[in-house]
């Protein structure tokens, strides 16, 4: 009687886990991305991802990447949170073997709660786009600014993960060039 | 004794049904949700820039968030749109997500 109470409950229980395993899943990079057909090619865009802060600052960025197929570069679009009131250059980004700096655009400025909401956008080539996301140690990005560069940083473990899916993103996307 | 347990049990049950985290999509599941969908099309052709807005309930508590399609247009300074999805996610009941995708030039 207890056991097939028992196997009732797993046979409950187990769809359910195995729903949620895969829709959480790490790996499964389709609810990462979305793509278009587009007259002069396919356009990609990778969604909004965060992790990178500046701890001292109390600041943070998020970032997503537009790229259409037929061209060598792509757009990242950027937000930056902070309490200072600033005006960003460029942007720069940082890994083990790779850095590369890039002049930045402003797309609006506005104010969020007590912080400043800075968005800006970027061209880096899909080239230098892949060596970036390379899961290393010490993956970086530096906002240049008048004042002083700042340095967001973001944990080994979770660049890791965010590499390896992006990576996994282009990767997709070089197939389908 | 017996009838006031029965109502709080129902009560309670009824509470934290129609508190569930649900969220707008065309096609629904208690369990998950992960569903596409269109919003709008316009004439206007061609889209190089996509920007995307979104908003947020935890428990169908709480709901934040601004998934408007001028803020999703403003994020990636789109001018002239050529069309919307819409990205609808929900697990449980407990976290549900709403995005508006907006391509255009």
């Amino acid at each position: 009687m207890v056991n097939n109470q028992s196997y009732k409950w797993v046979r409950l229980i187990a769809p359910i886990y195995l729903i949620l395993t895969l829709s959480v899943s790490g790996q499964n990079i389709s609810n990462k991305y979305s793509s278009s057909y587009q007259n002069n090619g396919m356009l990609y865009f990778i969604f909004p991802q965060n992790g990178f802060n500046n701890n001292k600052l109390g600041s943070k960025l998020d970032y997503d990447i537009t790229y259409l197929t037929t061209k060598d570069t792509a757009t990242l679009n950027f937000s930056y949170f902070e309490k200072s009131n600033r005006k960003i250059d460029s942007i720069g980004f940082f890994n083990d073997v790779n850095n590369i700096t890039s002049r930045v655009k402003k797309i609006y400025i506005e104010t969020k709660k007590q912080k400043w909401h800075y968005r800006y956008s970027t061209q880096i080539s899909f080239i230098d786009l892949n060596k970036f996301f390379t899961p290393t140690d010490n993956a970086k990005i530096i906002l240049y600014t008048k004042e002083e560069n700042i340095t967001l940083s973001i944990k080994p473990s979770n660049w890791n993960k965010l590499a390896s899916l992006t990576k996994k993103i282009l990767t997709l996307i070089s197939s389908n060039k | 004794m017996k009838k006031v347990k029965m109502f709080l049990l129902v009560a309670g049950s009824t509470f934290l049904i129609s508190s569930c985290a649900m969220v707008k999509a065309p096609l629904s599941g208690y369990v998950y949700t992960g569903v596409k969908a269109p919003v709008t099309a316009t004439s206007n052709s061609n889209s190089s820039k996509v920007g995307t807005s979104q908003a947020t309930s935890v428990l169908g508590w709480f709901a934040f968030g601004d998934a408007s399609i001028d803020a999703a247009a403003k994020s990636a300074g789109i001018s002239k749109i050529h069309h919307v999805d819409e990205q609808s996610t929900s697990v449980l009941g407990i976290f549900a997500t709403y995005k508006v995708l907006v391509y255009g030039e």
